[in-house]
């Protein structure tokens, strides 16, 4: 391994305590000029059957090992993952940098803490789903009589909101889908303040603070949620394009 | 149901939540979000078609017996059997 191999591509502060740095980028339109995957990824990434999806996952990664990098102090090529027990990706060895990451189509989204664990859920517009099924199916009980007390050209932007703050919290727990997406309530209504209403036991077992933040940008093509197990976050917007 | 057929009914609720995705030459051995462009809600969709279509519940808990079709299979064919 040459020196330069070894050089970090660009130095990031970390984010303070209370400070959650998000990353948004456009997978299909960021220019790849450089691939950082180890034997790993570059396996997972064979096993895709279509171009986009290969290419949208190499991009995923190498703008993660790119901005991982950045923030260690290290070349990307030397970011080394682990996977806890239920699969969350994190760093290995130890250090204070939480990271978490979620792509729909082509919107992706990477979010970086220091001071809490962190999950976040992007999800763009698909062709219809039968939306209310899913509420009836998975949602907390009052988030489905929410839903259906809600004017129809709010239904789906509710759905959404609902989905990706459930998501969020669930991979910032850590435990995914094992917890039952019907334990905990988020708030879902467009017009008010996004929230957690009442928490399962699994997150009151892990901290007594959680934060739930919308992070949707203006664009009506995705929506977007950040969830952190602390009290009070801030967080900073960043895009990225190239590199 | 044989294991064969059961995959078969899993490819079938795959292909229809997910029509752009070619679910002809499925490795049974790998996970399926390693191979096609699935999302938890996609997942919770196949979960949701397996009780509405076939009156298979799944809980929780054993979502990840969900994780490729060969282990969809290894779990699902003697649920399907077992409703006969």
């Amino acid at each position: 391994m040459n020196s330069d191999k070894c050089s970090p591509l660009l130095k990031a502060a970390r984010p303070l305590d209370d400070e959650v740095h998000i990353w948004y980028a456009d997978l299909d339109s960021t220019n790849l000029k450089s691939d950082f995957l180890a034997s790993d990824e570059e396996e997972r990434r064979s096993r895709f059957k279509f171009d986009i999806h290969r290419e949208r996952f190499s991009k995923s990664r190498n703008i993660l090992r790119f901005l991982l990098g950045s923030y260690l102090s290290q070349h990307p090529t030397e970011i080394r993952f682990a996977y806890a027990a239920k699969g969350k990706p994190q760093l290995e060895g130890f250090n204070r940098l939480n990271f978490n990451i979620s792509h729909s189509d082509s919107h992706f989204i990477a979010a970086f803490s220091t001071g809490s664990e962190i999950g976040v859920d992007i999800e763009g517009r698909r062709p219809p789903r039968d939306e209310a099924q899913l509420v009836n199916r998975f949602f907390h009980e009052k988030e489905r009589v929410e839903y259906s007390s809600l004017p129809p050209e709010l239904k789906t932007q509710a759905f959404y909101n609902g989905w990706t703050r459930k998501e969020a919290l669930i991979k910032a727990h850590g435990d995914g889908l094992q917890i039952p997406l019907d334990s905990f309530q988020v708030s879902l209504d467009p017009r008010t303040p996004c929230q957690i209403l009442s928490k399962a036991p699994a997150f009151i077992e892990k901290s007594s603070s959680w934060s739930l933040v919308d992070i949707s940008q203006s664009s009506q093509e995705y929506t977007a949620a950040l969830a952190a197990k602390h009290e009070r976050i801030i967080t900073t917007a960043h895009f990225f394009d190239e590199f | 149901m044989t294991n064969e057929e059961c995959k078969q009914v899993v490819i079938d609720i795959i292909a229809e939540i997910a029509p752009d995705e070619d679910v002809s030459d499925i490795n049974p051995d790998v996970a399926l979000r390693e191979q096609l462009d699935l999302d938890s809600m996609d997942f919770l969709d196949i979960v949701m078609e397996l009780r509405k279509k076939h009156g298979i519940e799944v809980p929780e808990a054993d979502y990840g017996e969900l994780a490729s079709l060969g282990s969809c299979a290894a779990y699902l064919t003697p649920k399907f059997n077992a409703l006969v």
